[in-house]
């Protein structure tokens, strides 16, 4: 039984400019279920960062309209913001903090008790395998490890729901499989997750329903089961290139 | 309420993080801060005097080098927020928090308060005491001089924040110093008394008059020394404070330009 989670109606988003506007969304509507890993795919510049960026409350749409547990985001922003973790592609981490102190003090930005917060801290360094690394400033880290530190600073206050915008760039393969098997967890914990990816074997992996997006339009939504039964059992790879060239073809027509 | 607890909270660990920040590099602040009481004690209590700068003078040319001391802070706070938005992007992080965008800045603004008093402070406490000579026939104000000096620190840290989002990067390293901050410093009487240009040019002297920089300077020697040889206090604290409201506007601008934010 679907249940809804976020509903998104109509969102466009136009970076205004004197010369020639840019559309990185146009009328874009899903809707993404409470503890699914959705996976919002398409190649650079099809919009997928700026709807993560959009989700993540970073920036306002231009028109739409998005609500969470039927509710406007907008209209209670800091409590949607309090369900919401989220991991950008930029490795965005307090570079002045330890990697302990980078979680502590995400748990206090959040309010969260003292106490829950060294255990919390605790808990997820161990689940991340950062415990080792606990006393380490953040620029002594690996590219891997940074990106497990920013999946616990966005876990760490208990979030219904979190965006990973590309978390696995540029790691190393046995590294990118690691995280996946962390992702998944998440969704065994009941955590909603939009991951954005252009990484086709990642979204294959880890995804429940994918959303295509091409030049800031929707292509198609699907679960993944659906859409490899379709199109005769082929590699999610397959299917993408398949999409995406008729979208091309018919631009061109 | 007026004051909403949870916002006040999370902004209060927000200053926290700062203040670990800053107590983690005090050894370089404090190394800095004694560099820049020698060498103002030996340029304004040795130096000036020798090449004939009447006595009456090197007070309020040391609180005027106090001034542009924190206009030196505000840059570097300026700089080290541009290349944040250009490359870090720590600030997206702080943006996705359960806290409005003015609590946000403001903690911002705190931060930069923080770092710069720890610079500055101990210039003026330490600093007159050692050129107690210039200073002996003052009638210092306290009360007024920690509203003007916390206007000054808050004004920096505005204006700052607001030409980091307001310009590019390359255009804000490039051009920011010759095009704006020339302008801002050479039209401001830091180097000398207001009132003195005003005997010599009672134009520039008014051109002055537009510079915030004028209302710290003096404002500062005004609350330290004392006498009718400055611009009144009060007057200062109203000159400020209306650069306070347009860096808040200029601010809000760059915010909006840079950030796009909801």
């Amino acid at each position: 039984m679907n249940d809804p989670l976020i509903q998104i109606k109509n969102i466009s988003k136009i970076y205004p400019s004197k010369t020639n506007p840019v559309v990185a969304l146009n009328d874009v509507s899903m809707t993404i279920n409470r503890g699914e890993v959705f996976g919002l795919l398409g190649v650079n510049g099809a919009g997928k960062t700026t709807l993560s960026s959009i989700l993540a409350t970073l920036h306002p749409p231009t028109s739409g309209s998005i609500t969470f547990n039927g509710t406007s985001i907008y209209s209670d922003l800091m409590t949607y913001r309090r369900s919401l973790g989220f991991c950008p592609q930029t490795q965005n981490l307090d570079m002045y903090l330890t990697v302990e102190q980078n979680l502590l003090f995400a748990g206090r930005y959040f309010l969260m008790p003292e106490k829950e917060i060294i255990e919390r801290t605790k808990a997820l360094m161990e689940e991340l395998e950062l415990t080792r690394y606990a006393s380490f400033e953040v620029h002594a880290l690996s590219g891997g490890n940074k990106q497990r530190l920013l999946i616990a600073r966005a876990l760490m206050h208990h979030p219904e729901l979190v965006i990973l915008d590309e978390p696995t760039v540029g790691l190393d393969p046995d590294i990118r499989k690691k995280l996946w098997h962390i992702i998944r967890g998440l969704k065994k914990r009941g955590v909603t997750v939009i991951l954005t990816t252009h990484y086709l074997d990642e979204a294959e992996f880890l995804s429940d329903r994918i959303c295509m997006l091409h030049r800031g339009k929707v292509i198609l939504i699907e679960s993944v089961a659906t859409l490899k039964s379709q199109h005769h059992d082929n590699k999610l790879e397959d299917i993408f290139i398949e999409l995406v060239e008729d979208e091309q073809k018919k631009e061109t027509e | 309420m007026l004051i909403n607890k949870q916002y006040f909270y999370t902004y209060l660990a927000l200053v926290q993080r700062d203040a670990w920040v800053i107590r983690q590099r005090l050894a370089h602040a404090i190394i800095n801060a004694t560099v820049r009481v020698l060498v103002n004690v030996i340029e304004f209590g040795g130096l000036f005097p020798a090449m004939g700068v009447p006595q009456d003078l090197i007070a309020p040319l040391f609180v005027g080098s106090i001034a542009m001391q924190l206009l030196f802070q505000g840059m570097g706070f300026g700089i080290r927020t541009l290349f944040d938005i250009k490359f870090e992007r720590f600030i997206d992080y702080h943006m996705t928090l359960p806290l409005p965008k003015r609590w946000l800045f403001a903690s911002y603004i705190t931060y930069f308060c923080i770092e710069a008093a720890i610079v500055t402070l101990p210039l003026f406490s330490i600093g007159i005491v050692l050129l107690s000579d210039s200073f002996q026939s003052t009638t210092p104000n306290y009360p007024l001089f920690i509203i003007i000096y916390l206007m000054t620190l808050v004004f920096n840290g505005l204006l700052f924040l607001g030409l980091s989002l307001y310009y590019q990067f390359d255009w804000f390293m490039q051009n920011l110093w010759p095009r704006r901050l020339t302008f801002l410093l050479m039209l401001s009487p830091l180097f000398f008394v207001w009132h003195k240009a005003r005997e010599f040019s009672p134009k520039a002297a008014l051109i002055m008059l537009a510079s915030p920089l004028t209302y710290s300077a003096e404002g500062l020697r005004a609350t330290l020394i004392g006498g009718s040889e400055y611009i009144p206090a009060h007057l200062c604290i109203l000159g400020l404070g209306v650069a306070i409201l347009l860096a808040i506007g200029f601010t809000a601008r760059g915010i909006n330009k840079r950030l796009d934010p909801v």
